[in-house]
């Protein structure tokens, strides 16, 4: 056995994760002994909140140049990890305050919820932090296999049980192609951790580069899996709809950050290492091919939806296809603009889900337009705040999804891709027709008799996540620079070696 | 924020804003006085902040900048957001925020018992908020936000009674025209940022200065600046939108539509000044269009019969003055008059509206007369006005006027321009506006009482809380004319103090002698206007008027000088023909040829549909094909190459 190096091993990179970890242990004994669920839900708060001091004071660290690293460069916390930990952190929170104001009304109040949310999301928090392939599947499994029980999570109603079978069953699917692409990038550079990966690649003298390619369009298939890439995307619209919309604000948040953030850390270093060689224009052209079919796919899908659920959630795949943009030109801009848009996306997307919560029903059914109907009458700040978290999603200024869109389309045309600028400006034209459906229906059109609102007290811990998306997508927008300095600034780890 | 008291001004926006948040958004829930209370107190704080800034700025060369946030720092383009905080800028805050919590005073009295009480603060203190923007922006980009934050508020508060047809009428048309102007601000931006690599007023200044003398692209930058100042302070041929914004509120036309916002074309100059001392011709183009507007309003003043349309073509031939003045270089002198102006001219607006307030409504000079005995301080503070604008000697407005007088005729700047004929135009216009103004004071409240019975037995003095401001501002109007006392003779304050923070141009000023006798000129077209006017209305009773009255020149005046008429035919006319022609283009082209793009969109979203068959085997096998596929094609692809 050999001996680690001196100051191999800096355990504190890993706090976020552990704070996260500890603090799901703890709920689920407390899950045990105590029956108030408020109790429950605010310890998970705690919880997050402590990871993202920690969080917050890595970014701070990158800041002033001196990020960290842990065990050798396979566990990160520079400017990305940090960052993106804290838009996970900040779409767990959201989840939390959202289950706790829906959970008891849906008859699923199971204390097993936070446990499970604070699990994945210490899945999450590690999957954006790794700096090696090994790290990166540990997280992915970590998180997924808590979401694949969250989606489940209504037993008596057949779409759960159904979304959450379809999510293993493929996910699992998923989970082997990443796994045997990680054997072939071992089998090519004889490496697992991003930094000596992209060094070999990048190497004059490199000769197994078709294996190594293999290897990366596996890897984008596994992860393109959880993002939503088409045409590994169809399981997100069966699996969004089917599951508790708590549960779905959750998977279409948290889940999508992580994944973007280390795909498009795996972007900036093994991918680029492989562009810097020969055949390096294969790859690009195999994303470019994935983004634009996700950004066709995701806004048609989007448009003919009754339910505004589903809508949801081919938006969801929609907007992977814009962060794909940021995926191309990880390697320059394109991570400080998905750090940005991540951000935005996760106060909106949440927003509205949250809103949808607000408008279905006890059995968590109940969201055609009908519902919607009327709404700025009868609710004028549910109606609002829906309207801001939609048009931001339509990526109409001032609000933060104008900005973030803003940021990745100039962030694939420095990188040289127009033509996917060209097509993410078109289908955003489509995208407005479905976001601006549920605007007009809320503004324009009288309820309808057979849509009621349910008759029930406003959930406070709802309204407090619908008014921080709310007020966070037109901080976000008015005052872009607040966040975006953070993410441009800051000192990212690996990233510099790609540039020659 | 910093321990300067100069940068705590920065606040004063913010608080502004506020205010117009909380009314804006609960107004509907404060009764009555809370609204007025809470948007004066705003403006009130403001102004207590401004005052602070101006003592503590003492006698410092360079502004202080107060750099707020970063917008988007991407691609080389800095959009920062920032004020800046120096002579200039502080003495137009100090005018807006003193004459704005004047005017929101007044409010509290004159909008008592209105529908729209709390809509109306708030719209007042938006405007508060954007025109401090707009004068306190280190940027073009900044200034232009602003910019339109007062158009906008400028457009809700004409329409503000908008039950009557007419008034959102004139509110649009206003806004319309300004738009005409904006597109002017925008493209003199972007000339700029391709001349200049940016957006910030000091760097343009900067590198302006560094330019070639009379280059071209100054020039073409400068016109286009005037074009957005001529928009924004209605002057020729954007004027037309001004006389109907008096629909709005009396308030409202006090302080928007003759103190502050009309002056931010004049700001926008003076702002620029290095810009314009470089180049004589855009230096030209502003000083002509400022000397004929003044001439042709003041004309066309003396034929209306309106109590506030006098008021605003008088507003637009002093705005005349101004541009005269920021033209020919002396940019002080341009603000001096901005100040003295914002006086008496919110002065005789806020008397008009307390007239009409005791009127009940009245606004045809030729039903009023002889109100002195009913509104003794009315008609007490309304001559201060009148004499004050006309020029009469040891008033604010003499010297302001005298100083504007004097610089055209020693400029030097624009000898080559005609400096001497433009002396003449607004030596006219001097007694054109001692006339007109003569008229409007000695039709309302001298003479015989012409009122109709109803408004004879409601007449009466405005309450305390319309006088008091009312009684400020006359003392203003007299007492802020000795900030600029004739240099050349006396010490004069306001120059030296304004000139670090604008551009200095040289001026052949005449020899002492030639200086009294340019006074007394200026004196003497005083003295003739009013004397005309108190000959013809006073001591003949109208009478020689009332011939000329169906004379060309009087119909020529009475109607604006025909630019309505002008335009109906010109712009509006072929505008609407377009309109109609390009709704046949959409409705039968383009609309059949959308239809067709968005059955399109529809069967390909039918045909996404259909693939999501719902069973998770076909997704399994989508997935594989997806990835077989392209791992076919990495290995064809690296297999060839």
């Amino acid at each position: 056995m050999t001996l680690l190096p001196e100051g191999f091993i800096v355990w504190s990179v890993l706090a976020p994760a552990l704070f996260l970890l500890g603090f799901a242990l703890l709920t689920l004994l407390l899950g045990v002994f105590q029956r108030d669920r408020g109790f429950v839900a605010a310890v998970a708060l705690t919880g997050i909140a402590g990871a993202a001091v920690f969080a917050l004071h890595f970014l701070m660290e990158a800041q002033r140049g001196s990020a960290e690293s842990g065990f050798g460069l396979r566990y990160l916390a520079d400017a990305h990890a940090s960052a993106f930990t804290l838009v996970i952190l900040l779409g767990t929170a959201l989840a939390v305050l959202v289950g706790q104001g829906t959970l008891e009304r849906l008859d699923l109040d199971h204390p097993e919820y936070f446990p499970l949310l604070l699990l994945s999301a210490t899945g999450a928090v590690v999957m954006v932090s790794a700096g090696d392939l090994i790290t990166l599947l540990l997280g992915l499994e970590i998180m997924s296999l808590a979401v694949y029980v969250l989606a489940a999570w209504r037993s008596d109603v057949r779409q759960s049980q159904e979304a959450g079978l379809k999510y293993f069953l493929l996910g699992s699917f998923a989970s082997a192609l990443f796994i045997y692409g990680i054997a072939l990038t071992y089998g090519a550079g004889g490496h697992f951790d991003y930094a000596s990966l992209m060094a070999v690649f990048a190497a004059t003298g490199f000769e197994a580069h078709i294996t190594a390619l293999l290897g990366a369009v596996l890897i984008i298939a596994g992860l393109g899996f959880k993002v939503a890439f088409v045409p590994f995307h169809q399981w997100a619209p069966d699996v969004y709809t089917g599951a508790p919309t708590p549960v779905t604000t959750f998977m279409a948040v948290v889940v999508k950050t992580a994944a973007f953030g280390a795909l498009l850390r795996v972007a900036a270093t093994i991918f680029a290492g492989l562009e810097a060689g020969a055949l390096g224009a294969i790859l690009p052209g195999v994303l470019v091919v994935l983004i634009g079919a996700t950004l066709v796919v995701g806004n048609l899908g989007a448009l003919l939806q009754a339910g505004v659920k589903r809508m949801l959630a081919y938006s969801a795949v929609a907007h992977a296809g814009y962060l794909g943009l940021a995926v191309v030109a990880a390697g320059a801009d394109g991570m400080a603009a998905a750090g940005f848009y991540l951000a935005a996306y996760t106060l909106m997307t949440a927003g509205a889900f949250a809103v949808l919560t607000q408008v279905m029903d006890d059995d968590d059914r109940g969201d055609t337009i009908e519902h919607f109907a009327g709404l700025g009458r009868r609710r004028p700040w549910l109606a609002a705040a829906m309207a801001v978290c939609l048009l931001s999603l339509a990526g109409i200024p001032p609000f933060a999804g104008f900005i973030g869109k803003v940021l990745v389309i100039q962030a694939a045309i420095t990188a040289g891709h127009v033509v996917l600028a060209v097509l993410a400006v078109v289908t955003s034209v489509v995208a407005v027709v479905y976001y601006a459906r549920v605007v007009v229906a809320m503004y324009f059109r009288e309820q309808s008799s057979a849509a009621r609102l349910p008759e029930r007290p406003a959930s406070r811990s709802v309204d407090v996540a619908i008014g921080i998306a709310a007020v966070g997508t037109l901080l976000l927008g008015l005052l872009p620079g607040l966040w975006y300095t953070l993410l441009e600034q800051g000192q990212n780890l690996l990233v510099f070696v790609s540039s020659p | 924020m910093t321990g300067d008291p100069v940068s705590w001004a920065a606040l004063a926006p913010l608080l502004a804003l506020f205010g117009a948040l909380v009314n804006g958004m609960f107004g509907r829930r404060l009764r009555e006085p809370w609204p007025g209370y809470l948007a004066s107190g705003v403006v009130v704080l403001g102004f207590v902040l401004s005052l602070l800034a101006f003592a503590t700025f003492g006698q410092r060369e360079v502004g202080v900048s107060v750099r707020l946030w970063e917008f988007l720092p991407v691609a080389g383009l800095d959009l920062a957001v920032g004020f800046h905080l120096d002579q200039l800028s502080l003495l137009m805050m100090l005018i807006v925020t003193g004459v704005g919590a004047l005017i929101h005073v007044y409010s509290l009295g004159y909008m008592h018992g209105d529908g729209g009480y709390a809509r109306y603060f708030a719209a007042l203190n938006l405007f508060i908020a954007a025109m401090l923007v707009l004068v306190m922006a280190d940027s073009y980009l900044l200034m232009f936000v602003g910019w339109e934050g007062v158009g906008v508020c400028s457009f809700l508060l004409i329409g503000f009674w908008y039950r009557q047809q007419r008034n959102p009428d004139a509110a649009r048309k206003a806004f319309i025209v300004n738009r005409i102007g904006d597109t002017g601000f925008l493209l003199a931006m972007f000339l700029m940022y391709r001349t200049f690599g940016t957006l910030t007023i000091a760097d343009v200044n900067a590198a302006a200065t560094a330019f070639a003398f009379g280059a071209g692209a100054l020039t073409s930058i400068g016109v286009l600046l005037m074009l957005a100042a001529a928009g924004k302070s209605a002057q020729l041929p954007l004027h037309v939108w001004l006389p109907d914004a008096m629909a709005g509120p009396t308030p409202v036309s006090a302080l928007i539509h003759a103190a502050t916002m009309v002056t931010a074309g004049v700001y926008l100059i003076a702002r620029s000044a290095p810009l314009f001392a470089q180049s004589p011709d855009a230096s030209a183009v502003v000083a002509w269009v400022g000397g004929l507007t003044a001439l042709l309003a003041a004309l066309v003043a003396l034929a209306q019969t309106d109590i506030k349309r006098i008021l605003a073509y008088s507003t637009i031939s002093q705005l005349g003055f101004m541009f005269v003045a920021v033209g020919v270089g002396a940019y002080w002198v341009g603000i001096f008059h901005v100040l003295t102006h914002a006086c008496f001219k919110g002065l005789l607006f806020l008397t008009s509206g307390s007239v009409i307030h005791g009127l009940g409504g009245e606004q045809d000079v030729r039903r009023m007369g002889g109100l002195r005995r009913f509104m003794p301080l009315t008609a007490l503070t309304a001559l201060v006005g009148t004499l004050a604008i006309a020029g009469v000697p040891l008033l604010a407005g003499f010297f302001s006027k005298d100083a504007i007088l004097l610089h055209t005729f020693a400029s030097t700047l624009l000898a080559d321009h005609g400096a001497g004929v433009l002396y003449g135009v607004l030596l006219l216009s001097a007694t054109l506006t001692a006339a007109y103004m003569g008229r409007w004071y000695l039709l309302v409240f001298e003479g015989e009482p012409r009122l109709s019975v109803e408004a004879r037995g409601k007449v009466h003095e405005s309450p305390r809380v319309m006088t008091v401001p009312l009684l400020v501002l006359a003392a203003a109007s007299v007492l802020t004319g000795y900030l600029g006392l004739p240099a050349f003779a006396f010490p004069n304050w306001i120059a030296p103090w304004l000139e670090p923070a604008t551009a200095t141009v040289g001026f052949a000023y005449p020899p002492l002698w030639a200086e009294w006798l340019l006074i007394g000129a200026a004196v003497l077209a005083t003295v003739i206007g009013l004397a005309l006017a108190w000959w013809v209305y006073l001591v003949q009773r109208g009478v020689p008027v009332a011939r000329l009255a169906s004379g060309r020149l009087a119909t020529f005046a009475r109607s604006g000088a025909g630019f309505d008429a002008l335009y109906q035919q010109a712009v509006v006319g072929p505008a609407e023909g377009t309109s109609v022609a390009l709704a046949v283009l959409d409705r039968d082209v383009l609309d059949r040829g959308l239809a067709a793009s968005v059955t399109t969109t529809g069967v390909l979203a039918r045909g996404v549909m259909l693939l999501q068959t719902g069973l998770v085997r076909n997704y399994a096998l989508a997935m594989l094909v997806g990835a077989v596929v392209l791992l076919f094609v990495v290995v064809l692809a690296g297999v060839r190459a």
